[in-house]
């Protein structure tokens, strides 16, 4: 079995079949490698931690106990996003969430409830007026992401903060290479039309 | 999926206003005890001692060096095999008087020798093939190649010791 320190070090390809062989060490490897990445995602989607969290749970779950049916010629991060996807959307569509309130969940209907729920964004290092214009900015940025429809939000996300290519998006959302263009371009339309004003 | 070979453009060089927007999200991290709270619904595989002895034993041999262990394989399966056919035909006969009886029929005696050459040919790969994680399909396939072998190599015995000089350890078994 392999050492944490060779673990850490692996490509997710080689942590995948250490899994496979029975390391429950690889197993927490790949957890905590894609944790923030697959909940940042859901969040953004859902609007709601708890239910993120959930939906992010539920997300590794099905992709670990599915672990065999990966292949390794393929991008882990690509497959595991593709399952968050479909998990999130999933669930979008079951509960027809609301997904404009950055103060918690539309659902929340007590203060501490809506407190739990909340977005927390946190800038180190600055000065005090500094962290309040940051999250001033962190604050209307997500509302304006927020506003986008679902599927134009999974994609500029997957674009501009994980950095993946239109053909990856594609693949993980789907959709057709072309469907991915116009909706990153839509997306960012929106954006600058309801950023722009505020922001420059 | 298609394999990930994809060609990248940057985000930034595409949009740069609205990827300094985006890249000022920060990644946003679960609670406490998420980590622990997936691996609850997981059951890790046990492996098998086949499996964990593969594993501590892969990346030994690649490429080329594994091909040509495969081929000392090969090799070493056939010399033990022939050397087998040698020892139970020619000595095996002169002096055990229940392999005389078993090979009375000379038809009969390459067939028990068959049998000797394939436990022989198994049995000398099988654990070389383990240790060297060398897949089942190859260790089929050159354990094959050397009953094949070694079976052409009984008959050419049985030729050769049949015509030459007049006396060979089958007559003197069938007599």
């Amino acid at each position: 079995m392999p050492s944490p320190n060779e673990i850490s070090t692996a490509t997710d390809q080689e942590v995948v079949q250490w899994a496979l062989e029975g390391s429950e060490r690889a197993y927490r490897e790949l957890v905590r490698r894609y944790q923030r990445p697959i909940f940042s995602l859901i969040f953004r989607m859902v609007r709601d931690r708890e239910r993120a969290e959930d939906l992010a749970q539920e997300t590794f779950v099905k992709a670990l106990k599915a672990l065999k049916t990966y292949r390794p010629n393929y991008k882990f991060s690509s497959w595991i996003f593709k399952i968050a996807n479909n998990t999130a959307i999933d669930s979008l569509r079951r509960k027809e969430l609301d997904t404009l309130s950055l103060d918690g969940a539309p659902d929340a209907v007590t203060s501490e409830r809506q407190q739990g729920t909340a977005l927390q964004v946190s800038h180190d290092g600055e000065s005090p007026l500094e962290e309040l214009e940051a999250r001033e900015l962190g604050f209307q940025i997500e509302q304006a992401v927020a506003t986008l429809r679902p599927e134009y939000r999974t994609c500029i996300l997957l674009r501009h903060v994980e950095g993946y290519a239109y053909e990856e998006i594609g693949e993980i959302m789907n959709l057709p290479l072309g469907t991915v263009k116009t909706y990153i371009h839509r997306a960012r339309s929106e954006l600058r039309e309801i950023l722009s004003p505020s922001i420059d | 999926m298609k394999p990930n070979n994809v060609t990248h453009v940057t985000p930034e060089s595409e949009d740069p206003l609205v990827h300094k927007w985006l890249s000022e999200l920060p990644q946003l991290e679960p609670g406490s005890g998420f980590e622990d709270a997936v691996m609850a619904h997981i059951t890790i595989p046990k492996p098998s001692r086949l499996k964990k002895l593969q594993s501590a034993t892969s990346g030994w041999l690649t490429g080329r060096r594994r091909r040509l262990a495969l081929a000392a394989t090969v090799t070493y399966a056939t010399l033990s095999t022939t050397s087998v056919v040698l020892l139970t035909t020619v000595f095996g006969a002169q002096t055990s008087a229940a392999w005389s009886a078993l090979v009375a029929q000379p038809t009969s005696a390459i067939w028990e020798s068959g049998i000797v050459f394939l436990l022989s040919a198994v049995h000398s790969m099988a654990p070389i093939a383990v240790i060297w994680n060398i897949g089942f399909t190859e260790v089929a396939l050159a354990a094959s190649a050397g009953v094949v072998v070694s079976i052409l190599c009984a008959l050419g015995l049985k030729h050769m010791l049949r015509y030459s000089n007049g006396s060979n350890a089958l007559d003197y078994a069938n007599a």
